[in-house]
């Protein structure tokens, strides 16, 4: 279903022939490995940059999503499409990296001196901080929801909750990211 | 300002295009008449567009850098598979945990009481004919359609099975069949896995005025009742405190169930998609034509056909003000009125039940308290609260008895 917001994304990869490659991915084939590799790593790279702000921690989350995804592709049992199975690896990879971080370091409050601070760029500044401010359940919710375009149904999948939780945690996400930019305005 | 949590979910659903085209209609028509409403969807679809104006694009890896990473990726998941130790590791550890578990079994086992011989030394000359402090005699809850153990005579009915000896099963002590405590399905019936969520749903939104199954089975005679009754009354009535051999029965405007409804609901709880997807279709009814009198039919649509499936359409539940005109001149509709959801056992309650009353000021509130078998196929009283408190909704879930523990 098209959202009010989904007209202007552009349309989402398919993985071609997919059918043929995925099962001898799962025997373990190299050529099959690289092309499930080549297929998502741009969706999953752009996911992990997304959730981490930084080029580093984005690429880090990759390798360890494509090792864990190589190690486990025998057990994939087809329930999910792989692209989603994908997104709820890197997804568990980018928490876990976001948590770190947040245990280690004091939030930042975003006030990030520039040269050029015209409106558009402070108005980003501030989107930043309060995505920053957000628990990084919220912020993983948002991402998926508002930045990757994932459907209800595929954000259960990728987070592996049910979907009223999906419903809850988003709606709670939202208020709590609306909070901390009013704070800032 | 919205406070009910269900309303900026809807509202949310909107936003997101996630509404079934017929919700879809009427909740634009709602928001043309509610200003707080559209209000609320504003300043959602404000922080939205703010988000999406601002979504960052990373550029994409050069070629070297994308190709450093697969190796990088494939020499560690190939290493990964040969890593010697681990798997000896692994192994050991899962045999530590069966030890571990074999063990509580056990013990669970040796301490529990001696039933028949406390029975056997109350019904002798001089016996107290009653149970001890302390005692907790199981619980026969029955689930079953065809199986429910008829007699509300505690103790009468069924003996308990004794105490094993020697570390075996007494075999004078028939073994209950496996199928007993919960409905046989139809072979091909799909079945959605159990969860949580699932349960909560079906119980916290369990109000009258839109759940016609809930609300208008016919009562039936206490007298020839089976072991489990449900029952459902409104927080203004008088709810009585379980405590000791107290039954739940002198207290209730609403009527009792019938024995269908309740191994229904409980299949449903269970995860049955078959009787989820009745249960749903009875609570998505019309409330103004009575119950649908097909609900029960054994082969109705299944959930497989459902857009969504059963957790959808759970999620997806009639609101009261739904298809009805808003009311107060466009201001947020009330809720229905709370409605309290029990099943109890006729037999004693092996530990003190409080039900304590829903409060006026907190319309999404409901509870439950639910006598139901465990994993192991012991009797579990399980109570469920489900509470929106201005802006936080808090759910909870309590093994009386046992232990306490909130998701």
């Amino acid at each position: 279903m098209e959202t009010a917001f989904s007209a202007a994304l552009p349309p989402r990869a398919e993985a071609p022939d997919e059918a043929v490659w995925l099962p001898a991915a799962r025997r373990g084939e190299p050529w099959a490995l690289e092309r499930l590799y080549h297929c998502y790593q741009p969706q999953v790279y752009a996911l992990c940059f997304r959730l981490l702000e930084r080029a580093e921690d984005a690429e880090d989350a990759v390798q360890a999503t494509f090792v864990r995804a190589f190690r486990a592709l025998p057990q994939f049992r087809g329930d999910s499409t792989a692209r989603t199975w994908l997104y709820r690896i890197a997804t568990n990879e980018a928490l876990g990296i976001l948590r770190r971080r947040r245990d280690a370091a004091p939030l930042e409050d975003g006030t990030i001196s520039l040269p050029d601070r015209s409106a558009s760029v402070v108005e980003r500044l501030a989107v930043r901080a309060a995505l920053a401010r957000l628990s990084p359940d919220h912020r993983a919710i948002l991402v998926l929801r508002l930045w990757q375009d994932l459907s209800y149904t595929e954000i259960a999948a990728v987070l592996g909750i049910s979907l009223p939780a999906v419903k809850m945690r988003l709606n709670r996400a939202r208020a709590e990211f609306r909070k901390h930019y009013e704070d800032d305005q | 300002m919205i406070h009910s949590w269900w309303m900026r979910e809807r509202l949310q659903s909107y936003l997101d295009g996630e509404l079934p085209e017929e919700r879809r209609a009427a909740l634009a028509a709602h928001l043309e008449q509610c200003v707080p409403c559209a209000s609320s969807l504003h300043r959602m679809t404000v922080c939205d567009q703010l988000l999406v104006t601002h979504r960052p694009a990373p550029g994409a890896l050069s070629p070297a850098a994308s190709l450093a990473l697969l190796e990088r990726a494939m020499a560690e998941a190939r290493a990964g598979r040969h890593r010697p130790g681990r798997g000896p590791t692994l192994l050991a550890w899962g045999f530590a945990a069966l030890l571990a578990i074999a063990a509580s079994r056990t013990a669970a086992w040796w301490t529990r009481p001696d039933t028949a011989a406390l029975r056997a030394a109350a019904n002798a000359p001089g016996g107290t004919n009653r149970q001890p402090e302390g005692v907790h005699r199981p619980i026969r809850t029955v689930f079953g359609g065809d199986t429910l153990m008829a007699g509300a005579d505690p103790g009468a009915s069924e003996k308990p099975p004794a105490k094993p000896q020697g570390g075996k099963r007494d075999p004078a002590v028939p073994k209950p069949p496996s199928g007993a405590r919960r409905p046989a399905l139809p072979p091909n019936e799909p079945r959605v896995p159990r969860s949580s969520s699932l349960r909560h749903r079906l119980i916290a939104d369990a109000h009258s005025s839109t759940s016609p199954l809930l609300a208008a089975w016919k009562p039936f005679d206490t007298g020839s009742a089976g072991p489990v009754e449900m029952r459902f009354a409104s927080p203004g009535s008088d709810l009585p405190a379980v405590e000791g051999s107290e039954r739940f029965r002198k207290t209730t405007n609403d009527g009792w169930c019938e024995r269908e409804a309740v191994r229904l609901v409980n299949a449903a709880l269970d995860g049955d998609a078959g009787a989820v997807n009745r249960v749903v279709e009875a609570l998505a009814g019309d409330g103004e034509n009575g119950p649908d009198a097909d609900v029960l039919r054994p082969d109705r649509a299944e959930v497989a056909d459902l857009p969504g499936g059963p957790e959808t359409l759970l999620a997806e539940w009639p609101q009261p003000w739904e298809g009805d005109e808003p009311q107060n001149g466009g201001a947020e509709a009330p809720l229905a009125e709370p409605q309290l959801l029990v099943m109890v056992s006729t037999e004693p309650a092996h530990s003190p039940v409080t039900v304590t009353e829903a409060p006026a000021d907190a319309p999404g509130y409901s509870r439950v308290i639910a006598c139901r078998p465990d994993a192991s196929g012991r009797d579990t009283w399980l109570q469920a609260t489900a509470s929106t408190e201005e802006k936080r909704t808090r759910t909870a879930l309590v093994l009386l008895g046992e232990e306490v523990w909130e998701w």
